[in-house]
């Protein structure tokens, strides 16, 4: 590790500085959040149920499920059509690319020190966190950016143009039992190397993984076609997708009905209705990053610290990590690696049995046909799973909104230095990360009305899902019990968290 | 052992004693809370050699049996910072204290 004089002096007790904090083993861009006062957790929790009354209250009016929602289509101001050309996009794609390719070359020649290194700050807090934040809460900018896609569709231009209008694909058909599946597989190891992996911080070892995930992307869209693998295998287009879906601008590609495209304005969570279930392995695909969201903020809690502790005490636990250390596994990890998956798995379990009940509630208070006799439990997952996602928007963007305003902050260091040899290309390499930009009050009032005003979203639509489901008004109200019950209990989970102190 | 000073100009020093045995620090809890704005000083003895790290305030100490060591600084970061015992060794480590900045 090559230690530059400028970090060296840096580690003598400057303030207000991150930049010369050394590897730790820990994950990157560290939270410092106070956690939220009991009384505040109490009253978030609290307004919730009380909202969540009001909120059907306001429905008790007969009113038929209908799945368009108002919009506003942004093209027909001349400025929005000015700037949403041909040629803006195509701008957008290629710096994207640069940028995609800079930080590649960063992660395999550059310093290796973590905060030296563009990678770390690139993947960890502008990509992963930043992006899902603009996707949330303006519109879809990762299929607008995708590296991935763009290379892609380059290549095809220049095969086509090489020869005479050939496709760059084996045009495979993809088969349909396969669904988002491998999608499915992709964010589960993605969630891995997130929340556990030792090494996601070691600008080669990231390098690496985005080259291999780069080079598996690239044969998918080879094999099966671009369009296909990325609605199926590209486990990022989905999850930024799925984000997208709670954002008021709508993007809608030119078709038959719309030759031009539309660029919508919409209500906030207005995408997450639809007009029919979604695929099972979207469902699973859904809930996986409910439970992975989730699960990121509760690994820090005392709770799994004592989990943690308990397998350490436990006899037989600890043999059985004590010979897989031997095998050079570390124990911290096995054990979180395992509760990674009991959470997903619960999460499976929790919302398929809710499913299940809703169906076995509403047939008991309305009779067997009022139920409708083709309903099935994954129907119902199938045709709820959305309405969670407002819930998990919201605690996404309270557990991060302060890690990116902070640790975002190193893009302007590295944007002078980005691969940590001293550079000073913008005469910002020295710029100290502020870490008391964010006053803790900001972030424990924000962090709660963010939390409930996405559970009142998800309330609403969980309202028109049962709606469409169940037909009328009356047993619409009836079937939402369950799923109302277990909208309060995510919810509540989410302000608990945010209400621990954050420990390991 | 803790000690609070008021001085004339209304800023609070507090002087807190912490020894580290087997790795964690004996008999205080392991959150220490003050005041935004408070003069902290933290004194660390250890029973083994070990440099101590406070995370966002990014300041480092090397403690051991023969020498103890001394964090001084003002806490004018709110958030919860851990303290961290470095050079032990790979693997993870727990903090040995956690300081909660309050507003």
């Amino acid at each position: 590790m090559r230690a530059t004089p400028r970090v060296a002096c840096c580690l003598v007790g400057t303030i207000a500085s991150l930049t010369a904090a050394r590897a730790s083993a820990h994950g990157f861009g560290q939270r410092f959040d106070l956690p939220l006062p009991l009384w505040l957790w109490l009253t978030g929790a609290s307004t919730t149920i009380v909202l969540t009354f009001v909120v059907m209250a306001l429905f008790v009016k007969e009113r038929r499920f209908t799945a368009q929602y108002p919009r506003l289509d942004l093209l027909r101001f001349r400025i929005v059509r000015w700037a949403a050309n041909a040629k803006t996009v195509a701008t957008i794609r290629l710096l994207a690319v640069l940028l995609f390719m800079l930080t590649v070359c960063a992660a395999l020649i550059g310093n290796q020190n973590p905060y030296s290194n563009l990678i770390t700050t690139m993947v960890w807090v502008v990509w992963w966190v930043g992006v899902a934040f603009v996707c949330a809460l303006i519109g879809d900018l990762w299929t607008l950016v995708n590296p991935w896609s763009t290379l892609f569709a380059w290549a095809e231009a220049v095969y086509a143009a090489l020869s005479k209008g050939r496709r760059l694909s084996l045009g495979v058909k993809y088969p349909t039992w396969l669904g988002a599946w491998p999608a499915v597989l992709v964010f589960l190891g993605f969630a891995w190397a997130e929340l556990i992996w030792g090494n996601k911080d070691v600008p080669s070892q990231l390098g690496a993984t985005l080259i291999g995930y780069s080079i598996f992307t690239w044969l998918g869209m080879f094999v099966f076609g671009r369009e296909s693998w990325l609605v199926h295998g590209e486990a990022f287009s989905i999850s930024f997708g799925v984000l997208a879906r709670f954002a008021p601008i709508e993007f809608v590609a030119p078709s038959e009905q719309v030759p031009r495209g539309q660029i919508n304005f919409r209500p906030f969570g207005a995408g997450l209705m639809t007009s029919r279930p979604v695929r099972l392995s979207f469902m699973a695909f859904v809930i996986l990053m409910l439970a992975t969201v989730t699960f990121d903020g509760f690994q820090e809690t005392p709770l799994m610290q004592q989990v943690d502790t308990a397998a350490q005490a436990s006899h037989a636990v600890s043999t059985l990590l004590f010979a897989l250390s031997e095998w050079g596994f570390d124990e911290f990890r096995v054990t979180h690696t395992v509760m990674l998956v009991v959470f997903a798995m619960a999460f499976v379990v929790v919302f398929w049995l809710t499913s299940w009940i809703t169906l076995r509630w509403t047939a008991g208070w309305l009779g067997k046909q009022a139920a409708g006799t083709e309903l099935t439990a994954s129907v119902v997952a199938c045709s709820f799973v959305l309405t969670m996602v407002p819930i998990a928007v919201a605690y996404h963007l309270s557990h991060y909104f302060s890690l990116l305003l902070t640790a975002g902050q190193f893009v302007i260091p590295l944007a002078s230095d980005p691969f940590g040899w001293g550079w000073n290309l913008f005469g910002t390499a020295d710029y100290k990360v502020n870490l008391a930009l964010v006053s803790p009050y900001v972030f424990w009032y924000g962090a709660v009305t963010i939390i409930v005003v996405g559970h009142v979203i998800a309330v609403y639509l969980a309202h028109m899902a049962a709606l469409r489901l169940f037909g009328s008004h009356r047993r619409a109200l009836v079937s939402q019990v369950p799923m109302l019950l277990l909208m309060v209990a995510y919810t509540s989970l989410s302000l608990w968290i945010l209400a621990q102190p954050i420990v390991g | 052992m803790l000690t609070t000073a008021v001085a004339a100009d209304g800023v609070r020093h507090k002087v807190l004693t912490l020894s580290i045995v087997k790795g964690a620090v004996a008999g205080v809890g392991d959150t220490l809370r003050v005041q935004q704005g408070d003069d902290v000083e933290l004194r660390w003895s250890s029973d083994k050699p070990m440099e101590l790290h406070l995370h966002g305030y990014d300041i480092e100490v090397k403690v051991s049996p023969q020498a103890p060591a001394v964090m001084s600084f003002k806490a004018n970061i709110p958030g919860r910072f851990p303290v961290e015992p470095h050079g032990q060794g790979l693997g993870h480590h727990r903090p040995v204290l956690y300081l909660e900045v309050h507003p």
